[in-house]
């Protein structure tokens, strides 16, 4: 139905998880099947279920709060982007910016200094609004204010107009994606700076996650918790990370020569109307999704190579992920190259969107698939070859990601390579 | 591009719970006495079982969550497509929303639970104890989109959008974007927000940006109000097929984030205005804003609307949404509007303006501006 819409250009992207402070460590290790899990050191697990995660490497003191960190990763992985771009030569990126960051809320830390500052008892922090004229304005304010995080990038960056947040949980990197590629395709803009930001990696969010029986419970073996695709996968691994990606006009990228990486050839989305926290029964809303991926591209199924797959290693997403794949792609699904990142990085939920676009797009640079690792015990109702344990060479030119969020909003981007068009 | 039609508005607010009731003019109450020496506006006639017939869907759902939903069906009806599943599967939604409210009181046992040198060790198990696991999906921003795509059936395009005042103008701003540009016919769009939480409260009086009363004089600042608006906007051709009443059209939509030090909004409004409708007005024009208790924005505001009447000779009315409301935050944007649309494609409508300009000024960055018009 839908004639295919214009591709966007990327022209620089920046990764940072547990397995790396830029692309280039954390390509290494992806692409060899090296797990970055590891028990949680930041903060108190005692009597938590879990006490393991994908904690990034030490980029800013333990104490960091973590509406700081999400600033913090954001910058981190925009310089590498924009630095492989060259589109900003003073560190200025003159755009706007498309942000995928997590809820803001006062952090336990916070509380807790609150309590000391303020001298309350019992009746609760909050029961006097008024007590909080005496505290240290900008910090107490600035905390609970949703804009805060991209507020802060796009001034430091220089970005251009409103900052655009959004939330779309686990799908949100994917859609910050979304609304860029729109805005470049409308002619609103020739360039943009999309960000994924996640830091909430804490004792509550750990509770709360865990109280839904989401999460994995194996303290003993962090690095072989997330087994997305396996028949004995307990739960997902929660990860901390950033990706940021330069996109443009193919126009305006070839005319400043802009060497240019990939391409976002399409982009579908699809909500669930049926519960809020399970995929329609039928897969319906997921195949739907991907299938508007594809016709936005004006490509056929048959042209995707690999995906990139949500795998979350959750029983629930990974047999509706592939319930989904196997009715769209049919004979071909069980041939598919299908791997998860989430086996080696984790979860990393409101930036995974961006993340695994970037490990997608690094995936068609380097012509190599990056595995599924911990795939020692086979779903057999998950008939795929999920490119288990180590990575493989293979050429691809066309990767669907998938990312599907908590609540019912589910995104897939179709990426190609720079050769292709 | 296409024209794109107002064919839908709903509302929960403190002005009354349907847009005839908002329009209808009733005098909104602020309590000064839950949080004193703070006001709010709570929601008047706001019945949550209307479109949500179920207990365990209401408990599911934090009170902006029924809100939205409410809002969100009013307007799905007023355009004449609640239940419509062909229409809903391709409706897109774009949602303003924070986080919903936490349970105040876990967190005070929390905090009291932990103290002493281990507070950490006894925080988590604390924890495990207070914390309820429904809790966590009443409070994410996304589930007031998921929601409303469970109860109601829209499941085109869900986004939400987080960042107070510009988050409900960009989810207006983009969801025209989508028609204009062709990716959608019809778009559902509006915002929700919860005054009655003491730690949003709180996080605004730190910031001295809220109004005090101690029941003889009243300090300027912000009352925050709660409620929830939504829109259906609709390309004019498709309406036009389905027999869709229009409520207006959009003549033109604005964001941008002026550097205040340096360029008033005033001038900001200004240029945007220009951009909207060009050098060449001749329409009569009504204004709605509402400076959300900012006595700052009440001047910049002023000077706009002065600007506009010498221009165009018809400012023919000025009206306070901030009056009528409170401050919606990330609703505010979108309760304008659907009182702009009201004006135009009311029941009344004679002897009124030809076109509504709506402003939305964010308390600490952002100015936006929707310019609606009479269909004719």
């Amino acid at each position: 139905m839908n004639k295919a819409s214009t591709a966007v250009a990327v022209t620089g992207v920046g990764l940072l998880t547990a397995n790396g402070l830029d692309c280039a460590s954390n390509w290494t290790r992806l692409s060899n099947g090296v797990s970055g899990i590891r028990p949680i050191t930041r903060f108190e697990t005692e009597g938590l279920g879990t006490r393991f995660a994908g904690c990034v490497p030490d980029i800013c003191p333990d104490e960091t709060t973590i509406a700081d960190r999400h600033i913090l990763y954001a910058n981190h992985v925009a310089a590498e982007a924009m630095t492989q771009s060259g589109i900003s030569p003073d560190g200025r990126f003159a755009g706007p910016l498309f942000m995928a960051v997590p809820g803001a809320e006062h952090g336990w830390e916070d509380l807790f200094q609150l309590r000391d500052e303020l001298a309350v008892g019992a009746e609760g922090l909050f029961a006097d609004p008024a007590r909080y004229e005496r505290l240290d304005r900008t910090r107490t304010y600035l905390r609970r204010i949703d804009a805060r995080v991209a507020l802060q990038v796009a001034d430091d960056l220089g970005c251009t107009g409103v900052p655009l947040t959004t939330f779309t949980a686990c799908a949100s990197g994917a859609s910050a994606i979304q609304f860029a590629v729109e805005a470049i395709r409308s002619g609103e803009t020739e360039r943009a700076l999309v960000i994924g930001t996640e830091a909430s990696l804490s004792p509550e969010l750990i509770t709360r996650f865990s109280l839904l029986s989401a999460l994995s419970r194996r303290n003993e073996d962090p690095s072989g918790a997330s087994r997305p695709f396996s028949k004995d996968r307990d739960g997902f691994v929660m990860a901390e990370g950033a990706a940021a990606l330069v996109l443009e006009s193919t126009e305006a990228a070839r005319r400043r020569g802009a060497e240019i990486l990939a391409f976002v050839a399409g982009c579908g989305e699809a909500a669930d109307t049926f519960h809020r926290t399970r995929s329609s029964p039928d897969a319906s809303s997921i195949i739907r999704c991907m299938s508007q991926a594809i016709s936005d591209a004006g490509i056929s199924v048959d042209t995707v190579d690999y995906i990139n797959a949500h795998g979350t290693s959750t029983p629930e997403n990974d047999k509706m992920e592939g319930k989904g794949i196997a009715a769209l792609f049919g004979n071909r699904a069980p041939l598919m190259p299908i791997s998860s990142n989430k086996s080696m990085i984790g979860h990393t939920l409101t930036a995974a969107g961006a993340v695994e676009a970037v490990v997608s797009i690094l995936t068609i640079v380097h012509g190599q698939l990056p595995p599924t690792i911990n795939y020692v015990t086979p779903d057999p109702e998950l008939n795929f070859d999920v490119v288990p344990d180590a990575g493989r060479r293979q050429q691809v030119d066309c990767v669907l990601s998938n990312s599907f969020g908590f609540g019912g909003q589910n995104v897939s981007l179709l990426l190609t390579s720079a050769h292709g068009r | 591009m296409g024209s794109v039609w107002v064919t839908g508005v709903g509302i929960v607010s403190a002005a009354g719970s349907s847009a005839a009731d908002v329009l209808s003019g009733q005098a909104s109450q602020t309590d000064w006495s839950t949080f004193a020496p703070y006001g709010i506006r709570p929601v008047v006639g706001f019945d949550p079982e209307r479109y949500v017939p179920k207990r365990g869907d209401r408990r599911a759902m934090s009170s902006m969550m029924l809100y939205a939903v409410d809002a969100a069906a009013q307007a799905l009806e007023g355009a004449g497509i609640l239940g419509d599943a062909a229409l809903l599967g391709e409706t897109g939604l774009l949602v303003a929303a924070g986080m919903s409210d936490r349970d105040t009181s876990a967190d005070a046992a929390l905090l009291e639970a932990a103290r002493g040198d281990d507070q950490w060790v006894r925080h988590n198990a604390a924890m495990q104890e207070q914390l309820r696991p429904t809790l966590f999906l009443a409070q994410l921003p996304n589930l007031v989109a998921g929601n409303i795509s469970i109860l109601l059936g829209v499941s085109g395009m869900s986004r939400t959008l987080m960042g107070e005042e510009m988050a409900g103008a960009e989810c207006i701003r983009l969801g025209i974007a989508q028609i204009a540009g062709g990716q959608r016919r019809i778009m559902l769009v509006g915002g929700c927000f919860s005054a009655e939480r003491p730690e949003v409260l709180a996080s605004y009086a730190a910031a001295g940006l809220l109004s005090r009363s101690d029941g003889a004089t009243r300090e300027a600042g912000m009352v925050i109000g709660s409620g929830a608006a939504f829109l259906v906007l609709e390309d004019a051709d498709h309406a036009r097929r389905r027999g869709a009443r229009p409520y207006g059209q959009v003549v033109g939509a604005a964001t941008g984030r002026a550097d205040r030090s340096a360029v008033g909004p005033a001038e900001q409004a200004w240029q945007q205005w220009q951009s909207i409708v060009g050098e060449e007005d001749s329409a009569s024009v009504a204004l709605v804003g509402g400076a959300n208790g900012s006595t700052l924005l009440a001047d910049e505001e002023r000077a706009f609307a002065d600007r506009l009447a010498a221009t165009t000779d018809r400012l023919v009315e000025h009206r306070s949404a901030t009056e009528m409301f409170g401050h919606l935050i990330d609703a505010s944007a979108p309760a304008r509007a659907v009182v702009a649309a009201m004006m135009l494609g009311g029941a009344s409508g004679e002897g009124q303006a030809d076109r509504v300009v709506c402003l939305e000024w964010g308390h600490g960055y952002g100015e936006s501006q929707l310019v609606l018009e009479r269909v004719q």
